[in-house]
């Protein structure tokens, strides 16, 4: 649940996304669950000279086993809250 | 229906939910007669018993060959699909299903069921909308004659297979878009439209499946000879077979009398179709659907309505029968389509349009029923929704209240989260949220200080001085006067002949104050006298503290000073890398159980925290406590820690600190001597440790520990590391300012309302004058060099837009608290020493002066450092009654 | 402490880690999170992909500031050489 509950705070922001087909996706995250699938809106290729393809989407569905990264900016997140919710993750799996 | 005969868009759905709410009540009607249990075996039988592959034949029907199949081409719903999504339908259930009739259940007929498990069956409804499906074909022709119920063996199905393949596809219109079914139900599939190619084999095999489309479909072959007590009508199922022809059956004309396709197809019949797997409907409206799509006959809409109101047992055999004449009225009806023309491209436009907007309509509809999406609705929330937001969802429960300010949120969920920021001294410090805030406490103490030295200047200096001389036995005021002189006067002539107008004036003695001092003081030292036996017990306790663990810890010194330089190596000798990191995660593993208990309301015991924290663990060479404070989150954690602590052991972890302050890896890394050249990480570290840990140590000091307590550190400082190296580095300047300054302040305000006790007083002399030995002759090496503050400056200069400047108010910041508990002579060493540094920063201040004169952008810039030299410079030269200004240091009025 | 592999990675929470992962890529950077599945968050992250063109090695670099990165791409985490 850690990672839902993480991917759940950056709603709403810009994200880039690489799947593992080196496509790479940008936009503004809509919505995820809890296998990380993730729905992008406005969402921009980064390298539209290759992917000409995903020119005219603008909205998309990722399912979550094909991402391989996702981008965010620092500002996104709060290290310290997300190291103690690592370890309280990893302290009630250990349980 | 898509690619490769996976359904990608659940199309089955509908099927399971409708269709399984007819099992539901089929099934429950034969459970009356059986009750079966399930058999996995059953279950599966069918799967992967014959191979997809062979049917990429598939591929010419799926994507057509010669078959307009106009522009909305729809992979998932399109019309020119209806037909064989139709005839598909039972396969693709049979597929999903796969199961004996009484035994199949699907998950949502289970949901369902199990809402309301006595739902009275009503099979007339159920078998009504099948019945209507096969009424076209019933008044076909009659079909060739039946093997009944034969078992086809596997050889001959394979034989029926061939054939497929070798059939053009052009002959199977209706089966350009193959079922979703065929892919996951070979055998199921592959029965039926071998049907209509061949319709003695073939055509055994649809009646069943089409009778009970699930279960008839989910073991094409073998499914056959299943034993008829799964069926509704057993016995007649089965007669009808042999019946081929009933009477009932008005469509036979259908086929040979080709209309409009859309004409007279009701709305509601042909949306459905296109949900291959919406049960009874939708194999009624799929089969009119295709008829009007290739052979252009009108629906059986009517049949279907009429069938409706017939009594059922009447109507199921007809439907059996209907269902076994269907493929082949289709393939008649195929045939005679390709004889004549085929629909013009503007008719199959129109019925594309018309199979566009209906689908738009319809496309999901009836996928549900309002009991199933509850079903799922609960079940999704009983996914997400959580009891313990706080432990499930700490994240994004704590996030959004911190980036709402923490203030927000009258829920628990609030309070939650804010109790954790309270207790966790989130960010560094909870509330606290300025990262400077140590530094800044630091100065305005240092400042605090000075202020009240300057007020006074002359009383403390006296009185200080009269202290020395009933101490040490000296001539009080004309050492005193002399001591002036001399630190004054040094400074003056030494510039004399190159600045003389910064000649010094020296400040005329007031021997008023000098007796009011001294008066103050006799009553001072009477009254101290009185409280000294207790007074002086109690030092000499705290100090022979001290003592005694100074000589525990003779064996780590051995190994001191610059040889512990190397982190490794420090953190070698306190059980490894690993050991440390793993200390550090029982740490904090501990404070979050701490906070957990403290947010719930549950006792908190600090035991076992404080036994991770390894403060008194002699095992080591180097207490691995100091070892934690090299790593960045072993500092973030401190002020939690603290949150939890009592005083005692707060006092004894910042004893074992101040002992082992040497072989701290900040230390190290912010020497000038040690890390001549720090990275922009170590900086940061820096930075960190300046803003958590230092900010402990103020608060610790200034709000909960006594002058002895100050002592006691210092003291342990001093006492068991090389002040003088630890004044190289800035956080070690820092640590000694803090102790310093802050002792200052005590005595100050003690003076005033008469609290130390003389042994205290003379304590802090003996600790002050050892800390000034230490010091002494290398005072000026708290500067650092030039190359180091330019590396500095450089490596900073990334972070900030405008352009950095090495701050030295730490060191002025020092200076000044060195000064201030320094008596006279100890002042005039002091600014012996950093001469150069005070007349250096005068012209730096002079030469911006100009700069700031003049115009351009960067005379503001200019003007803010200049000043900022002097409000340092100042801050030093206060303690000694001086202040700097335009260029020249004059006495403070 | 007990010493299951997940434990492990839990001590580098806040430091330096080298992430190998498929496709011939490695990443170093701050470990922030990590879960059962091997998700992993870093911070200043640096990520190298290597390639070879014409029977010669060659790597390229993308730094990011921060990355998720999803556990199915990880096949080992461990301490930069540097670190230890």
């Amino acid at each position: 649940m850690l990672f839902f509950s993480f991917f759940k705070t950056l709603v709403d922001q810009e994200v880039v996304v690489q799947l593992k087909n080196d496509i790479e996706l940008k936009g503004t995250l809509q919505s995820v669950d809890q296998f990380l699938n993730l729905k992008l809106d406005n969402i921009s290729c980064t390298d539209q000279e290759k992917y000409p393809h995903l020119v005219s989407v603008r909205n998309i569905f990722i399912r979550g086993s094909t991402v391989r990264y996702v981008y965010l900016n620092k500002n996104m997140v709060d290290t310290n809250l997300l190291q103690d919710a690592t370890r309280r993750e990893a302290m009630s799996e250990r349980k | 229906m898509s690619f490769f005969g996976f359904d990608a868009s659940g199309a089955q759905g509908p099927q399971r939910a409708r269709g399984g709410r007819q099992q539901h009540q089929q099934r429950q009607q034969q459970q009356q007669h059986s009750q079966q249990p399930l058999d996995f075996d059953d279950t599966y039988k069918g799967y992967g018993e014959y191979a997809p592959e062979e049917e990429d034949f598939l591929n010419d029907e799926t994507f057509g060959n010669d078959v307009e199949v106009g522009n909305n081409f729809d992979f998932g719903h399109g019309a020119a699909a209806a037909a064989p999504a139709a005839s598909a339908a039972p396969g693709a259930s049979a597929g999903a299903s796969a199961a004996p009739p009484q035994q199949h259940r699907s998950y949502v007929a289970a949901a369902a069921g199990g809402v309301h498990p006595a739902a009275p069956v009503d099979s007339a409804a159920d078998l009504k909308p099948m019945e209507s499906l096969w009424n076209p074909a019933a008044a076909q022709a009659a079909p060739p004659a039946q093997p009944q119920g034969r078992v086809l063996s596997l050889e001959e199905v394979e034989r029926q297979q061939r054939q497929m393949q070798q059939m053009p596809p052009q002959q199977m219109p209706p089966q350009q878009m193959p079922p979703q079914g065929y892919a996951m139900v070979p055998q199921g599939y592959a029965i039926p439209p071998q049907g209509y190619a061949i319709p003695p084999q073939g055509y055994a095999m649809p009646p069943q499946g089409y009778a009970m489309p699930p279960q008839g479909y989910a073991m094409p072959p073998q499914g056959y000879a299943m034993p008829p007590q799964g069926y509704a009508m057993p016995p007649q199922g089965y007669a009808m077979q042999q019946m081929p022809q009933q009477p009932m059956q008005q469509m036979p004309q259908q086929p040979a009398v080709p209309q409009a396709p859309v004409a007279q197809q009701p709305v509601a019949q042909a949306p459905v179709a296109q949900q291959p797997a919406a049960q009874p409907q939708l194999d009624r409206s799929a089969s009119s659907l295709s008829q009007n799509s290739q052979s252009g006959t009108p629906g059986p809409a009517p049949m279907g309505e009429a069938e409706l109101a017939a009594p059922v047992h009447q109507q199921m055999p007809q439907q059996m029968q209907q269902q076994q004449q269907m493929p082949q009225q289709m393939q008649q009806g195929r045939q005679r389509q390709r004889n004549r023309e085929p629909l013009t491209p503007e008719e199959q436009k129109r019925l594309d349009i018309r199979h566009a907007k209906v689908e738009k309509i319809l496309k999901h509809s009836g996928l549900m029923t309002p009991r199933d999406k509850d079903f799922i609705t609960r079940y999704q929330l009983s996914q997400i929704v959580t009891e313990d937001p706080y432990n499930e969802d700490f994240y994004f429960q704590v996030y959004k209240i911190i980036q709402r300010g923490g203030v927000v949120g009258e829920s628990n969920k609030g309070l939650i989260a804010r109790a954790y920021l309270e207790h966790s001294g989130h960010r560094l410090g909870g509330r606290y949220k300025r990262a400077d805030i140590a530094l800044q406490r630091m100065q305005s103490q240092v400042e605090k200080a000075v202020t009240v030295a300057k007020e006074r200047p002359l009383r403390k200096q006296e009185k200080e001085l009269a202290q020395q001389q009933e101490q040490e036995g000296e001539a009080a005021s004309g050492a005193a006067a002399d001591s002036r002189d001399g630190v004054l006067g040094r400074i003056s002539s030494s510039l004399n002949s190159k600045a003389p107008r910064r000649q010094l004036q020296i400040p005329a003695a007031n021997k008023d104050a000098l007796l009011n001092s001294l008066l103050v003081n006799d009553e001072h030292h009477a009254r101290a006298s009185a409280a000294a036996p207790d007074a002086l017990m109690e030092v000499t306790e705290s100090l022979g503290n001290v003592d005694l663990s100074q000589k525990s810890r003779v064996r780590r010194r051995s190994s001191y000073a610059f040889s512990s330089v190397d982190q490794s190596s420090v953190m070698s000798r306190s059980g490894g890398r690993k050991f440390v990191l793993s200390l550090i995660e029982t740490v904090y593993e501990e404070v979050l159980e701490l906070e957990a208990n403290l947010r719930s309301g549950k006792a908190t015991d600090v035991q076992k925290l404080w036994e991770a924290l390894h403060i008194n663990d002699e095992l080591y060479e180097v207490c691995p406590f100091i070892s934690m404070l090299s790593f960045d989150k072993g500092i973030k954690i401190m002020p939690r820690i603290f949150n939890f602590l009592e005083k005692e052991q707060k006092l004894q972890l910042l004893q074992t600190f101040f002992s082992e302050l040497s072989h701290l890896n900040i230390i190290i890394i912010s020497s000038y001597k040690t890390n001549p050249q720090p990275s922009e990480a170590q900086l940061k570290q820096i930075d960190v440790f300046q803003t958590v840990f230092l900010k402990i140590i103020v608060s610790f000091l200034s709000s909960s520990s006594n002058f002895i307590e100050i002592m006691g550190l210092l003291l342990h400082l001093i006492k068991n590391n090389s002040v003088s190296f630890i004044s190289t580095s800035k956080i070690g300047l820092n640590l000694i300012t803090v102790l310093i300054s802050r002792a200052a302040l005590i005595r100050q305000d003690t003076n005033r309302s008469n609290m130390l006790s003389s042994p205290e007083i003379s304590t802090w002399n003996e600790i002050y004058d050892k800390l000034f030995t230490a010091l002494e002759s290398k005072i000026a090496a708290v500067f650092p060099p030039r190359e180091y503050i330019a590396k500095v400056t450089e490596k900073s200069a990334g972070s900030a837009a405008a352009p950095q400047h090495y701050d030295q108010a730490y060191i002025w910041q020092f200076l000044a608290s060195l000064a201030l508990s320094g008596k006279l002579n100890h002042q005039r060493i002091i600014i012996d020493e950093v001469r150069d540094q005070i007349f250096g920063t005068l012209a730096e201040a002079g030469q911006l002066a100009t700069a700031a004169a003049g115009p351009g952008p960067d005379a503001a810039d200019s003007r803010y450092r200049r000043d900022k030299l002097y409000q340092d410079l100042n801050l030093f030269l206060n303690v000694m009654g001086l202040v700097a200004r335009d260029g020249e240091i004059s006495e403070l009025k | 402490m007990s010493n299951t592999p997940l434990d492990l990675l839990k001590l580098n929470l806040d430091e330096k880690v080298y992430v190998k992962l498929r496709g011939a890529r490695s990443m170093t950077g701050t470990l922030q999170a990590f879960d059962s599945h091997c998700n992993i968050v870093l911070s200043d992250a640096v990520e190298t992909v290597y390639d070879i063109v014409d029977g010669e090695m060659r790597s390229s670099e993308r730094s990011s500031e921060m990355v998720f990165v999803r556990g199915d791409s990880v096949t080992l985490i461990t301490t930069p050489e540097d670190e230890e």
